[in-house]
Parts: structure tokens; sequence; C-alpha cells
């Protein structure tokens, strides 16, 4: 009877069809040296399973800081709004737009676009006297 | 866990797998910071993939995903040429547990450690595959794109040499 090699890690992690496992069963019941590695693989499969699961540090579940920045059609709109705000309060927004923006108006701004999606009616004054609060 | 009927969300994921993605990083290559840049990789890749993801066999697409961002930061190293350490320095610095982690590691699972990187790459990831993430052998198969008696040959030959490689110790 040829001996069982492969099968005994599929049979110790019980990936072996039911009729396989029988005939498995049956071998090993007469065969020693399959009982002896099963016994090894057994114990390999044991030392591995044992292994602690660690946690991992934020980073690795974080995306990169570059991605995770607005996705591109939002960060359109609020590079234009912040344009519309800074034109409408006159702070003067050079050529490279959003990096001349003083940060506090990106508050600002966010407030804008959170007050556009729920009405989009919202009119130029309107974001003037949030931009002036 | 997500379903195999639904297209999950990034976030979900990322909660549901970031740990075990990390854990198989981890023990892929013995190494943290190696193993959080690896982390970072395969949720980027699954946050660029899920747009185009068709429910089926979700653990086997997440584990492709997972063994090719692997493979690909293994190839990147190598053709950086000064990046190589002697090979005593090498095994000191790879296996040596961070500090946090020796209180949470026993000595024995640092000998196991050490022993499984001995491991030709094939037969390390399907033991890690199967003993860490716990995927069965089918899904194994689908995550490396090999037969499942492929599979079912590295995992016996794998833990075979993990003994042989503790024993020689």
């Amino acid at each position: 009877m040829t001996h069982l090699g492969d099968q005994l890690s599929a049979y110790a992690d019980s990936q072996l069809e039911p009729a396989e496992r029988l005939l498995a069963d049956t071998h090993l019941n007469e065969c020693p040296d399959c009982r002896d590695e099963l016994a090894v693989v057994a114990g390999a499969r044991q030392s591995m399973r044992a292994l602690p699961m660690l946690e991992p540090p934020a980073r690795a579940l974080r995306l990169p800081a570059e991605v995770v920045q607005l996705r591109p059609a939002r960060r359109r709109v609020l590079v234009a709004a912040a344009a519309t705000v800074a034109l409408v309060v006159g702070i003067g927004v050079g050529v490279n737009g959003n990096q001349t923006v003083p940060l506090q108006l990106d508050a600002v701004v966010e407030q804008h676009v959170a007050r556009a999606s729920v009405d989009p009616g919202l009119n130029v004054l309107q974001v003037q006297a949030v931009a002036n609060r | 866990m997500v379903s195999n009927e639904a297209v999950p969300t990034w976030e979900q994921v990322a909660s549901d797998y970031g740990r075990v993605i990390y854990n198989f990083a981890y023990r892929l290559t013995g190494n943290r910071d190696d193993a959080s840049d690896l982390s970072q990789e395969v949720l980027l890749r699954v946050r660029r993939g899920l747009a185009g993801y068709q429910p089926g066999s979700f653990e086997g697409w997440l584990w492709r995903i997972t063994r090719n961002a692997f493979l690909d930061e293994v190839r990147r190293k190598q053709r950086r040429p000064t990046s190589e350490l002697p090979d005593e320095d090498r095994s000191t610095i790879s296996t040596a547990p961070a500090p946090e982690d020796v209180l949470a590691e026993t000595r024995l699972s640092s000998d196991v450690q050490e022993a499984l990187l001995q491991l030709p790459y094939e037969f390390r990831e399907a033991v890690v595959m199967c003993d860490v993430v716990g995927l069965t052998y089918q899904e194994i198969a689908d995550a490396a794109e090999v037969p499942v008696g492929t599979v079912r040959s590295r995992i016996h030959r794998g833990r075979l040499m993990l003994r042989d490689a503790l024993e020689g110790r």
C-alpha cells in the first residue's frame, strides 16, 4: 500500500473528502511510518497556529497621506470655492492657488461646501457672510 | 467577514482584514516595518481594485492582491543594489523581535519565525495562508493561482521543512 504523503497535512487540516479520509484512517491504522509523519506535520501545524496574532501599528492600516487627501472631484470643487471666497473677501490668491489661502479659510470653505450641498441656491453674498464670521 | 455576494467598502476590508493582512506580512517578512509598508500597499491596491471587483471568492481575490503586492515588493527590493546586508547581519536584524514584541512572543515563537524564514517562498506562503490566515486549500489555490493538489503538496512539504529547520537549530 502506498504511503499517504501529502494527504497527511490535508488530513490534519480536515481538508480531505470524506471518502479519502476513510481510506486514510484505514491506512494510518496499519502504517507506523505514516503515523509518525502525521505527528511531525501536526506538530509543525500546532507551532504555526500557536504564533501570537500581533496588533498592527496604526500606520499599517492607514492609506499614505497623499492618497487619503480629498478625492480629485471634491478637491477641484474646494479649490474653486476657495478662489471664490478669497475673491469675495478680498484676499489675494496667488497663481498657485490654495497654497496661499490662509489656513483659517479651510474651515470656511468646508462650511461653504457643506451648505452648498444642502442649499444649491447659496449665492455669493451668503458665502461672504460665512467668510466674514 | 465579507460575504461573497456583496461588494464590500474599503473601510470594511481595512477593519475586518487589516490585522490578519499585517500578520500575514509579518510572518512572511519577519520584520515589522516591512509588514507595515506591505499592509499599506495591500490596502491601497484593494481601494483601487474594489471598483472592478465582481462578487465571487472574496478571500481568493484579497489574498491574490496581497501576495502580488508582496512579490512586487520583494522584486523591487532585489533591484535596489545596496540594500542587501551580509547574511549574519540580516539574520539578527530581520528576526530579532522589536522590544514591544518581546513580551508578546515566547522564545518558542521566535524560533518558529526564524525557521519559517528559511523556507522557500512558495512553501512559506502556503503554510502561513493555511495556519496564520486560516484559509481553506481551495482559497489558497485561488490566491496563488495553482491547483489544489499543488497547495496540498506545498503545505505538507513546508511543514516537513519547518520541522527540519527547527531541529537543525
